[in-house]
């Protein structure tokens, strides 16, 4: 019994921390422009077919590390490009508008990359390289895989430089005082949009890193990946308490475990019903999040 | 209205009028979805867990207990009202787009629902058989008696929703999407506006459901996914957000998209294509026509209400009673 709690929970941990990667550019994105940016989870998609078509094509010529790291690189890359063209396009236009509007255009936006992908490639889910085939330990009972190990090591090393970076850099700096008081630093010499397609680039850098390890985990890219992981994300996001990186961090790590215990106690089926469940549990009774980052509450 | 309804004695092509009849179910969702986004200002992105649930509640009565289309629809949309009343009082509280994120969890909730409860909805393969209406011992036969009946459905949707927004829960309503502190100022209780309307909402929801599901004669969790809530939600947006015509046109635009984008592509192909234009569509319209096609401005709505009002009491003072009118 005892193991088996130890075993979901482990599980958990590790996908719990792709939430978190999702969570993070939700929460940036919303403690600058304070709204929910809902294209999140097409940007995550978008990432994880550039890895996955990179790393096919690099696969022929490199053995398999080298070319997953450099498909990795290059997907990072491309999602931040993707993401900053997204805000250019579709938010910036409307952004005196109220919060309400760009979160329509957003979904907007999320439905038409979701679905043209889907028209380009085809709704079929595609099958992965593996990495760490047939790594694995124990740990007090319950086996842990190396993919695990490998999603959880990668997320806190970037969330560590995630961190340090939004409190140590000119341009962390500027986000941290946009998402403050965008108006005032502007005044002081910030420049907004820089500061806000900054913020679009890390949360869909990052997006991507995400889409990629699921993608390895699971061992499936499709094309609708994108709306179950983004709303988790946001779950993850409001759980944390939204606009915080730690929160963020710590909200993936308990919708994660939450999900798992929930499929592996009451039935494996309503896996994804759990991330709704824990969100309206938690606007009902904590809708600051656990960690507040916001004095007055967000809703 | 008219040319409409006589439309079928011209049309005798099956698919056209099949067609017909899903754009009268597009129309009336949109109008319903239209009474709790629109005119109360509530976004609500999980229209299609409560045609689910009217579906559901509709098919299983007609299969199992054998009770009438008529009465199954309307049962139907009392029971998703009665979950529109649940999911409202905990949902209500919240303000714009986390209610949005969370009407539309939901709809995933109900949709897993649909999925995992096989022994009553038998999961993924769905409710098969579904018997036809019937009326006075004649079974409808075809497209075209269902084609009448939506269309009277769609008829009572907007007939009724005008009227309500004419009473003065409709201009409670409105007065509090437009501000939300005047409105309580004013001795509005929003909650309450706000949870009946959502009820109200989802019992059109309910009802077109279960028509739905006697008129294709199958349910499956297929039919009411997330991507459905957001087609009518791109429907209202394009029509104009709280405008009284804006939903019927853009029910049927979108509605026919479809069909018009039928000759390009091919096969499954169509449907990616299909949503990926309704989501180019919404976005073109937010950015550069957020009123949508119609308006959202309700002073015209009002000031075609006032004309009628007038016209109405003018009628009712002639007899030269009008002192018991106040």
């Amino acid at each position: 019994m005892l193991e088996l709690i130890l075993q979901q929970l482990t599980s958990g941990l590790a996908i719990g921390m792709t939430y978190a990667l999702i969570a993070i550019g939700y929460s940036m994105v919303y403690g600058i422009l304070k709204f929910i940016n809902f294209g999140h989870g097409a940007v995550y998609m978008v990432g994880t077919y550039i890895a996955f078509f990179a790393w096919q094509f690099l696969f022929q010529y490199l053995p398999v590390w080298p070319s997953f790291l450099l498909a990795l690189l290059l997907s990072m890359v491309g999602a931040a490009i993707f993401g900053i063209l997204m805000e250019k396009f579709a938010y910036k236009p409307i952004r005196h508008r109220s919060r309400l509007t760009t979160f329509m255009s957003s979904l907007g936006v999320s439905f038409f990359i979701t679905y043209g992908m889907e028209f380009l490639v085809g709704s079929a889910p595609r099958t992965t390289p593996a990495l760490f085939e047939g790594v694995r330990f124990k740990v007090a009972g319950a086996t842990v895989t190396g993919m695990q190990i490998f999603m959880l090591v990668v997320t806190v090393v970037i969330v560590i430089i995630l961190q340090w970076f939004v409190k140590n850099t000119r341009t962390g700096k500027a986000i941290r005082a946009c998402s403050e008081d965008a108006g005032a630093a502007s005044l002081m010499g910030v420049n907004l949009d820089h500061a806000i397609s900054a913020t679009f680039a890390i949360g869909s850098s990052l997006a991507a890193v995400a889409g990629i390890l699921v993608g390895i985990y699971y061992r499936a890219v499709y094309p609708t990946m994108g709306w179950i992981a983004g709303l988790k994300g946001f779950v993850a996001a409001v759980t944390g308490g939204i606009g915080s990186i730690p929160g963020a961090m710590l909200g993936g790590l308990l919708l994660g475990m939450a999900e798992n215990l929930g499929a592996g106690f009451v039935a494996s089926g309503y896996r994804d019903a759990m991330a709704f469940i824990v969100l309206i549990m938690v606007l009902m009774f904590r809708p600051m999040g656990i960690i507040r980052k916001e004095q007055r509450s967000s809703l | 209205m008219l040319l409409a309804a006589i439309a079928p004695l011209f049309i005798h092509t099956t698919f056209v009028l099949h067609v017909m009849v899903l754009l009268c179910v597009w129309v009336v969702l949109s109008l319903s979805l239209n009474f709790i986004t629109g005119y109360a200002g509530q976004l609500a992105l999980g229209h299609a867990a409560f045609v689910a649930i009217g579906g559901y509640t509709g098919a299983i009565l007609m299969l199992d207990y054998g009770i009438s289309f008529w009465i199954a629809i309307l049962v139907g949309a009392t029971v998703a009202f009665a979950s529109g009343l649940i999911l409202g009082l905990l949902a209500m509280r919240l303000r714009g787009d986390y209610l949005g994120m969370v009407t539309m969890g939901f709809g995933e909730i109900v949709y897993l629902l649909a999925i995992n409860l096989i022994n009553i909805t038998r999961g993924p393969m769905g409710l098969p058989g579904i018997p036809r209406a019937t009326i006075l011992s004649y079974t409808f036969k075809g497209e075209i008696p269902y084609y009448y009946v939506a269309l009277l459905l769609v008829g009572i949707t907007f007939f009724t929703i005008k009227r309500v927004l004419f009473s003065r829960f409709g201009r409670a309503c409105l007065a509090m999407r437009d501000d939300e502190t005047a409105a309580e100022a004013m001795g509005i209780t929003s909650y309450r506006y706000k949870v009946l309307s959502f009820c109200i909402s989802s019992g059109y929801a309910g009802l077109i459901g279960a028509f739905y599901v006697s008129w294709v004669t199958l349910i499956s969790p297929d039919s009411f996914r997330l991507a459905d809530s957001i087609i009518i939600s791109a429907m209202i947006t394009m029509g104009g957000i709280g405008s009284l015509y804006g939903p019927i046109f853009g029910g049927i635009a979108i509605g026919l998209l479809p069909e018009l984008l039928r000759p390009l592509t091919s096969g499954p192909y169509l449907g990616s294509l299909r949503l990926a234009g309704v989501g180019l569509l919404m976005v073109v319209f937010i950015i550069l026509k957020p009123a949508g096609l119609f308006g959202t401005d309700t002073r015209t709505i009002y000031l075609s209400l006032e004309t009628f009002r007038n016209l109405f009491h003018r009628m009712k003072r002639l007899p030269g009673k009008g002192k018991n009118l106040a």
